[in-house]
């Protein structure tokens, strides 16, 4: 099923390993009440873990069978077979950084938090406990099994758990705790329920989501089981990440410590994220699975995302933003996941993928912001991560495309010589939104010949019903914001509402920005020209198993390349001329044509609709108000 | 592998029964010579003992495809034993007595890691006691062994009468102990845990002598049995089997359906007191607290486990429809009881009590285990037996006072509820697996009735009672911190030290290797249960349709 490399299985084996030898050195550490070791040991871990992940990404995929953990005859098996991919393997190299950048922070800032005295932190304790948290996220990445999933998702909260309560935040997780033990039994008690019935109908004893398409693809009733799980693993990132509507208060109280929303945001919600956007790339291969419960994690999702957004504008401090705008983030995730389709799973991945390391940044500057021997920690660990991400993406696109590093690079490259916080936030946002727009327009013309063929230059795709108009006024929107973003709000910090301001563009501007692509793979799949022709796009080929870096990094570096090309022609030709009143015919044509259809996509349409036209509402207000 | 499954496997067994009793004569032997060489011949024989046991668990993994389970059929001849009651055959060739009572022991995958369980437990205990002096070193080092040697008795015991013989006298030296070397208030404990436990223990008995007589009786009169007849489980078996067979078997005698429902109600009643599950939970409160270590290790973490290995070997087999018919309403009536225990651990302040309940709570999910009638449940109820038992004794071992300063180190920066997410309820891995599999059989069910609900609430028992547990564990190493402690002698505490922490180290290893490993510790078990579930349904399955025995739709519902 997956094409095996020695070299991808030996790095598969050396991930564990590495990460149980340092579990095991950090116990010593802790016991021995050595929190210099266990600081180096967690740093050394993370950075290991790092270049596995990243030579990971070059054999990817990879699988490599292990012992079964529990076995009872064919009733019931366990497996610890590990498999990776390239979104996963992206996904690990992120969470090491992650873990590298949050134990490069001065230990009296593990716990800043405005307002809360958490006291002397254990920060032997708090490095096993981040160590932990980042082994049971990696392994719950890797597992293939869903009930393996389980245990390791459940030793990464305990984990993430033990480090807030080495930092003395032991009444701030209570509540979390009994949501998370909760989360788990209900989640345990959907997988019983899905085993079971393959169990009994189909004889299968694990839970391989693999296996699981194999029979889905025979018998459609399978689907609804899934989507079962699928609905488990929601609640399991709801609860972890704060989500509507599990305790959305709890997480984003602003008395989490920096370690804890790190670790929240950075390694926990992306794992399972991860896991989540997988099974919806499996699900995304059967046009009818739109059940109830994907609309109802539409809707949870989207209502996260708005909810969170209104909260960053009405809190009015930093952590307390950044928190609601990673809610934020999560919850489009999961909008783009319940869709299912290709492209908007793709999307959401891409989102993943570029939000969190924006995001750990965000929360690990915010901390250590006050004095100059505190920002240059800060500088140091930020620079890891842009030094490392920077080598990992130029590594990944070179040869390919220029276009795409050069972007990328650049992007990149603003971070170093300035001063820290604003350009790293500016620049992971600006190559968020370069990222996005570039996939954004690739996806509407994944190939040079449809491409040119539907040249705005030449004025034919404009003829055809393909909606290509909504994306782009989303993209407008987008780089708008972001424009708005890089004003002396981000910068300046002078003013709150200005800063809630900013931060209120930031989180719309990424809403609007998937949202369009989402809209752009639902517009183009269901009415565009290349709708009864698939090709591989890169979204796809990121999820498919038979997949190989070339062609994904390729086809999306292609994609990204000739979506530019298109957005220029189309902004020379177009935009200056006939923008109006082309706007508001497009814009009645598509809402007809989606009326006309009477199909499950219309009320998914009048979801994002109505999504949309709240986040211009709130915008239109926050800037009067300002 | 068959010599060794044949000839060295039983003998074996047999030699790790009565090795304890050697010790103890050589206790007695040298008793004048001073405590150290007391110590010496009582550590020296569990060592020899835990050797053999390790011996034998790794004969049987390699002979489980030859050797066979409690059930093999291999009666009379084939099984080395001594007549301890009658005589099988007369001087003239002839039938001897009525009935023959047999010292048979044998070895299969429900009693075998109860027995390695037992005997790393005793020396465990052995080897803690030999940390500090106590009075009359020989009676306390010749129980100690005396009571290894009952408990490897009773789990091996494949006779009914010596197995009941066992399990009455294994209460003797658990009572001594305690009353001799026990804590302030053991008296009050001793009053309350005595009545309960011989009751239990003489429930059972009585059970099993009816049902092994009536069985004898009734398979003669069945024509099923010829005489010599004996008391083992093979030989009981196989009359079950052939009087269940009879479509006539209400004619024969018509009281003997109603006898034994009853009989099935009081030995299921008499186990669920020996094991201490909920509602019979009251009869150990405060011993956990009052009672000596070592009687800790060796009664909380292998003797309570004798309910549990007498059910899956005679409960189930000799009592096949019964079990078929009742095992639903044990599996609620347990789910019931571990919900109850898992909260109700919150009432409780001290961590003794709070144990003494998990105990209740740890029981009773092995319970509902092994009343799922599935190959998961039942060994996941075995496997969490062995967990609890390694798990209770690395916490006994680990609260005592001149460990507290490892203890701290190593609980302490555990959160209360870090348990309660990886679903261990008691301090520990080992019973991670365990629990999962009992969850999975309960979920389940027998029959294709799977279980949801009943499943639902295991698991929230499950959290429950973890975070109670380790909260209240919390609290109190905590607590004793700050109060201060009393650190002995430098030179006498690294000594003492290293012999308690190796053990916990052991004992935290074993720990590691079943929750980590479960597959070693489920491979050798797997065959048994399968075999004893086959063997269960087919007698169930032929007390359904012989006879006018049942005819209530709910057991032909179950029926398997």
């Amino acid at each position: 099923m997956f094409p095996n490399s020695h070299v991808g299985r030996a790095l598969l084996l050396a991930i564990p390993m590495c990460l149980l030898l340092a579990l095991l050195t950090a116990t010593v550490a802790v016991l021995r009440q050595s929190s210099s070791a266990a600081r180096l040991l967690a740093c050394a871990a993370g950075g290991l873990l790092c270049l596995l992940s990243a030579a990971l990404f070059f054999v990817s995929p990879a699988e490599i069978q292990l012992p079964d953990w529990l076995t009872i005859g064919d009733q019931l098996q366990v497996s610890l077979s590990l498999r990776s991919t390239a979104s996963s393997s992206v996904l690990l190299c992120v969470i090491s950084l992650s873990l590298c950048a949050a134990v490069c922070l001065p230990e009296d800032q593990w716990s800043a938090c405005p307002g809360v005295d958490y006291g002397q932190a254990d920060s032997a304790v708090v490095c096993l406990g981040m160590l932990l948290a980042v082994a049971g996220a990696v392994m719950s990445v890797l597992v293939a099994d869903l009930f393996a999933w389980l245990l390791f998702w459940g030793l990464a909260r305990g984990g993430a758990g033990l480090a807030l309560w080495g930092l003395g935040a032991q009444r701030l997780i209570r509540r979390f705790a009994v949501l998370g033990g909760m989360a788990d039994g209900l989640i345990c008690w959907a997988l019983l329920l899905l085993w079971k019935d393959l169990g009994v109908t189909r004889q299968t004893t694990a839970l391989d989501p693999q296996l699981l398409l194999q029979f889905a693809q025979a018998d459609p009733s399978v689907l609804s089981a899934m989507t079962m799980v699928l609905l488990g693993l929601y609640v399991a990132a709801a609860v972890v990440s704060g989500q509507f509507p599990f305790a959305l208060r709890v997480c984003c109280s602003g008395r989490v410590p920096v370690i804890g929303r790190v670790l929240i945001w950075g390694v926990l919600a992306p794992s399972c994220l991860l896991v989540i956007l997988r099974h919806a790339g499996l699900l995304h291969t059967f046009p009818v699975a739109s059940s109830s419960v994907r609309q109802l994690m539409l809707v949870l999702g989207g209502w996260t995302a708005l909810l969170a957004a209104a909260n960053a504008v009405l809190r009015l401090s930093w952590e307390r933003t950044m928190s609601y705008l990673a809610v934020s983030m999560v919850g489009i995730v999961f909008v783009g996941a319940s869709l299912g389709t290709p492209r908007s799973v793709a999307a959401a991945s891409l989102l993943l993928v570029t939000q969190t390391p924006l995001i750990t940044g965000c929360f690990l500057w915010a901390g250590p912001r006050s004095s100059a021997g505190e920002r240059r920690a800060s500088r140091s660990s930020a620079r890891w991560i842009c030094v490392a991400a920077g080598v990992l993406l130029f590594s990944g696109c070179a040869g390919q495309q220029a276009i795409i590093g050069e972007l990328l690079g650049g992007s990149i490259s603003r971070t170093f010589p300035a001063p820290l916080a604003p350009r790293l936030v500016s620049g992971m946002l600006v190559l968020q939104l370069a990222l996005a727009a570039a996939a954004m327009t690739g996806l509407v013309w994944p190939g040079p010949s449809s491409a040119f063929r539907s040249s705005p230059i030449r004025g034919g795709w404009l003829a055809e019903p393909s909606g290509l108009l909504w994306p782009l006024v989303f993209l407008i929107v987008a780089v708008l914001f972001a424009c708005g973003m890089h004003g002396p709000e981000m910068a300046g910090l002078e003013s709150r509402r200005a800063w809630a301001r900013g931060a209120l563009a930031v989180n719309l501007s990424g809403f609007a920005a998937v949202l369009g692509v989402i809209l752009s793979g639902m517009i183009c799949s269901r009415h565009g020209p290349q709708r009864d022709k698939p090709h591989p796009h890169w979204g796809s080929a990121l999820l498919s198993e038979h997949f190989h870096v070339e062609r994904v990094l390729g086809s999306f570096a292609q994609s990204c390349g000739h979506g530019l090309l298109h957005c220029a022609g189309w902004v020379d030709e177009f935009v200056m001329s006939r923008l109006p009143m082309q706007i508001a015919r497009r814009v009645a044509d598509v809402v007809t044509r989606m009326r006309a259809t009477g199909s499950a996509g219309t009320y998914q349409m009048d979801v994002l609709g109505v999504l949309w036209a709240a986040a211009v509402l709130l915008t239109v207000v926050v800037w009067l108000l300002d | 592998m068959q010599y060794l499954a044949d000839g060295v496997l039983p003998q074996l067994t047999l030699i790790l029964t009565i090795l304890p009793l050697a010790g103890c004569g050589g206790v007695a032997l040298v008793a004048r010579w001073g405590e150290s060489m007391i110590r010496r011949i009582a550590l020296t024989n569990v060592v020899f003992t835990l050797l053999l046991s390790l011996v034998l668990a790794w004969a049987f993994a390699h002979t489980q495809n030859t050797v066979s389970g409690p059930l093999s059929g291999k009666s009379r001849s084939e099984v080395p034993s001594w007549s301890l009651l009658g005589d099988a055959t007369g001087s003239d060739g002839s039938s001897g007595s009525a009935i023959t009572v047999r010292l048979a022991v044998g070895v299969d995958g429900v009693n075998l890691w109860f027995i390695v369980l037992t005997s790393v437990l005793t020396a465990a205990a052995v080897t803690v006691s030999s940390e500090c002096p106590v009075e009359k070193p020989a009676v306390y080092y010749g129980l100690l062994l005396f009571l290894e040697a009952t408990l490897l008795a009773a789990f091996t015991a494949r006779d009914v009468i010596v197995f009941c013989f066992c399990l009455e006298l294994s209460l003797l030296p658990m009572l001594i102990l305690t009353g001799w070397w026990g804590g302030e208030h053991r008296g009050a404990a001793l009053r309350r845990w005595i009545p309960c436990a011989f009751v239990g223990s003489m429930l059972v008995m009585a059970a099993l002598i009816t049902l092994a007589v009536t069985t004898v009786h009734a398979g003669r009169a069945v024509g099923t049995s010829g005489p010599p007849t004996t008391m083992l489980i093979d030989d009981l078996a196989h009359d079950t089997e052939s009087m269940l067979a009879r479509r006539d078997l209400a004619s024969v005698d018509s009281n003997l359906i109603e006898l034994r429902a009853w009989v099935y109600f009081v030995l299921l009643s008499g186990l669920a007191l020996q094991m201490g599950v909920v509602p019979f939970h009251h009869a150990s409160r405060g011993l956990f607290s009052q009672a000596p270590l070592a009687v800790n290790l060796i009664w909380f973490g292998a003797g309570l486990k004798i309910g549990c290995c007498a059910i899956v070997r005679f409960l189930l087999v000799l009592l096949p429809l019964g079990s078929w018919v009742a095992a639903d309403d044990v599996v609620i009536l347990a789910v019931a009881g571990s919900l109850f225990a898992g909260f109700a651990i919150w009432s409780r302040s001290t961590v003794e009590d709070r144990l003494g309940l998990c105990t209740a709570h740890q029981m009773g999910l092995c319970l509902s285990g092994l009343f799922s009638l599935n190959t998961m449940g039942i060994a996941g109820g075995l496997l969490l037996a062995v967990g609890h038992g390694v798990g209770m004794a690395l916490l006994a071992v680990s609260r005592r006072p001149r460990l507290f300063g490892v203890t701290f180190l190593v609980t302490r920066r555990v959160p209360s509820w870090l348990g309660c997410l990886s679903l261990a309820p008691t301090p520990g891995l080992a019973a991670l697996p365990g629990t999962a599999l009992v969850v999975a059989g309960v979920f389940v069910g027998h029959a294709r009735q799977p279980h949801p609900l009943l499943a639902l609430g295991l698991l929230t028992s499950v959290v429950a009672a973890s975070w109670a547990m380790l909260s209240g564990l919390q609290r109190e190493l905590a607590a004793a911190d700050v109060d201060g402690r009393q650190p002995p002698a430098p030179g006498q505490r690294r000594i003492q030290s290293a012999r308690s922490s190796l053990v916990a180290a052991l004992l935290l290893l074993a720990s590691l290797g079943l929750g980590l490993a479960p597959n070693l510790a489920l491979g050798p078990m797997r065959s048994t249960v399968e075999e004893l579930l086959e063997r269960n349904r087919q007698a169930a399955g032929q007390g359904v349709t012989g006879g006018d025995v049942r005819g209530s739709t709910s057991f032909a519902r179950s029926a398997p």
